[in-house]
């Protein structure tokens, strides 16, 4: 069997490659970390979600409603709590239900839905929190129409089933202050989860072309001619940014107009009864201009920039230092993978949006949107100043730090990774 | 300062000790003198590859001192290249251009306008590729790629020319007409060049002074004749083992 033997020296050269094994105790490190930072953050905003009050405006004061109000107090484990108004309960609950004041009206006619307007507050980029709170909503709507016919059963002692009214949940969100419908705000959270992780992806490939080309011209055997020319290496190192951000610019390029092609036509239907949608419809980029406004959707484009420069002259750091393709190619997994793991974790950990966090986005550059789009809407703008100076300084740093390599021995010996020496060093 | 800039190249206690630990070169004194062609030999190992990468700025040195017609190379690395060029060993070129465009590429980084044109005119001529130069690399020989390397340093005429074994892979015709092109850019245009090589019959014929390079250190240096009676050799292969002899 010929086969055997080529099997074999094909599994022996990734296995024997340093990068190789480097890369997999990375990724496994990297995203076990993550993971584990995700995880913590998903569980205990979920807790925090599954034991929230919820605050109750009822302007109907009929025995009834009342009444109605108790069962579904005491099903939900106490958790309904009685406020004077919408503004009230707003300033102490996520969660404000009212009860409107033809409630009792409704409930006795048979041919009228029970319509209840429901406010939720808010103030994350979680989409684990919005979603348990807009569930929330679903679960309390379940609940009122349970407990209107569990009130009327006794009163009129029938069975509770076949009692089947229906309570139509209108959802107002109030999204950083501002207020919004649910469908506008899952396109903004759809938009929140996609942007990031597209830029992430999109520094991922770029890092990934800057350090296969740079990794090819070594191995072409034209490098050190080159750095022997009288020109300066800071002009190599740009040119090589440039080219790279060309590259994953036509990609790109190509990519986005058929998103934007997609975004163009993207409506979205939300049944508000059942068997009879309203033919309200969300378009995207309504959205984007009246919701969250054009600022950050700049800010999105620059972001693609800084970030096309900041994984470009990290791709061809990593390009310089490594002794040929392969070892870079080991490498280009990890690079693309850590810009997702970032771009998707600091919307899922569900940190607050604050000068920390800022500074985190401006480092790791994909977050930027987020910042950018949160801060539109609560109307400042300090968050998102810190997070851009970062994003800044954070491109330069690594531009420096490729522009440092290129002046060092390492660009011409190559980074050696020797099993040897590590057993050496034991 | 005079007479440092004597001097095409000069090192003093020039000391290149490697992340690893290991020695490149130690306290090399070299000089090798304006107009001159300068043959670097010794076994692998011995450094010729580490000096000559030093003196091109390619890699810095961890002691000592490196000077190119008088600018110290490590403090002034952009001027240092201005006056010499540098063809490593096995050179290569990239694979998806032409010949032609590589040629036109390597020296756009050095000419504009006319004097571009005239370097580039050259370099085709040194080449002698012939239809071949509007072919992708990626097809050429390794014989071809070195010529095609070789062909825009040569254009370029610096001051000093840095060749690493620049006929090493080269069929025998081919290694014969890069020497002749050596010898004659030597004598037409006064180019100085520091060269390395494992052929002593090749540093014999190119160079005027040699110097023998063994574990980092140089042994000796001086002008071949002189050499062999010093040492008292019949050529340069039996100097090279005499003097290494001398050391263990």
């Amino acid at each position: 069997m010929t086969l055997t033997p080529l099997l074999i020296r094909e599994v022996k050269a990734f296995i024997k490659n340093p990068a190789f094994i480097l890369s997999i105790v990375f990724i496994i490190g990297f995203y076990g970390i993550l993971g584990r930072l995700m995880s913590t953050g998903i569980q205990t905003a979920v807790e925090q979600t599954l034991n929230m009050q919820i605050g109750v405006v009822l302007y109907d004061s009929s025995d009834f409603a009342v009444r109605v109000l108790s069962v579904a107090n005491k099903t939900s484990g106490g958790r309904l709590q009685l406020v004077p108004s919408l503004e009230a309960g707003l300033s102490i609950y996520d969660i404000v239900v009212v009860i409107p004041s033809d409630f009792t009206i409704r409930v006795m006619e048979l041919d009228k839905p029970i319509n209840i307007e429901s406010y939720i507050k808010i103030n994350t980029i979680s989409p684990v929190v919005s979603g348990a709170k807009t569930n929330i909503i679903t679960v309390i709507s379940d609940l009122i129409r349970k407990s209107i016919s569990y009130v009327i059963a006794i009163e009129r002692n029938i069975d509770p089933s076949l009692i089947n009214k229906h309570v139509l949940m209108n959802t107002t969100l109030q999204v950083y202050g501002k207020i919004m419908k649910l469908e506008e705000y899952s396109t903004i959270s759809f938009l929140m989860g996609f942007v990031p992780m597209m830029i992430a992806i999109i520094m991922g490939i770029n890092a990934a072309y800057a350090s296969q080309f740079t990794a090819t011209e070594k191995v072409e055997k034209a490098f050190e001619m080159l750095l022997a020319q009288p020109i300066p290496r800071r002009n190599i190192v740009f040119a090589k940014i440039i080219g790279s951000i060309i590259a994953s610019l036509l990609m790109g390029i190509a990519y986005f107009t058929g998103m934007f092609l997609i975004l163009l036509s993207a409506t979205t239907s939300t049944p508000n009864t059942i068997g009879n949608t309203t033919g309200l419809s969300v378009n995207i980029i309504e959205i984007v201009s009246g919701k969250i406004g054009f600022n950050a959707l700049l800010v999105s484009i620059a972001t693609i920039i800084l970030g096309l420069i900041y994984s470009g002259a990290l791709g061809i750091t990593i390009g310089s230092i490594v002794s040929d393709e392969r070892i870079a190619g080991a490498l280009t997994a990890p690079i693309i993978f850590t810009f997702i793991g970032i771009g998707y974790a600091l919307i899922f950990i569900g940190l607050p949006v604050n000068i920390i966090t800022g500074v985190i986005a401006g480092i790791t550059i994909a977050p930027l949107p987020v910042i950018a789009l949160v801060s539109t809407m609560i109307g400042d703008f300090t968050v998102l100043t810190t997070s851009l100076l970062f994003a800044v300084l954070s491109t330069i740093v690594v531009m420096g730090i490729a522009i440092h390599i290129y002046n060092r021995d390492i660009v011409v010996l190559g980074l050696r990774i020797s099993r040897f020496k590590l057993k050496e060093r034991k | 300062m005079s007479d440092i800039s004597e001097y095409a190249v000069l090192t003093k206690n020039l000391t290149k000790i490697y992340s690893s630990g290991s020695i490149g070169v130690k306290s090399l004194n070299l000089s090798v003198k304006s107009g001159e062609i300068y043959g670097l030999i010794g076994p692998n190992g011995s450094g010729k590859t580490t000096t000559l990468r030093i003196i091109a700025t390619l890699l810095k040195p961890t002691n000592g001192e490196v000077y190119v017609y008088g600018v110290d190379v490590v403090k002034n690395p952009l001027e240092a290249r201005k006056l010499m060029n540098y063809l490593p060993e096995e050179a290569g070129a990239y694979r998806d251009l032409t010949g032609l465009d590589f040629i036109k590429f390597m020296l756009s980084l050095r000419f504009t306008g006319r004097r571009l044109e005239e370097a580039i005119g050259e370099a085709i001529e040194i080449a002698d590729l012939g239809g071949d130069l509007k072919k992708p690399i990626r097809g050429y020989s390794k014989g071809m790629k070195r010529i095609l390397a070789l062909s825009t340093v040569l254009a370029s005429r610096p001051k000093l020319l840095v060749l690493d074994e620049p006929t090493i892979g080269l069929d025998v015709e081919r290694s014969i007409y890069v020497r002749n092109i050596i010898r004659r850019y030597n004598r037409e245009y006064g180019i100085t060049v520091l060269l390395s090589s494992h052929n002593m019959l090749e540093v014999e014929y190119l160079c005027n002074r040699v110097g023998i390079l063994y574990r980092g250190s140089l042994l000796i240096e001086g002008a071949i004749e002189e050499l062999k009676n010093r040492v008292g050799g019949v050529n340069l292969e039996e100097v090279f083992l005499k003097v290494k002899g001398e050391v263990h």
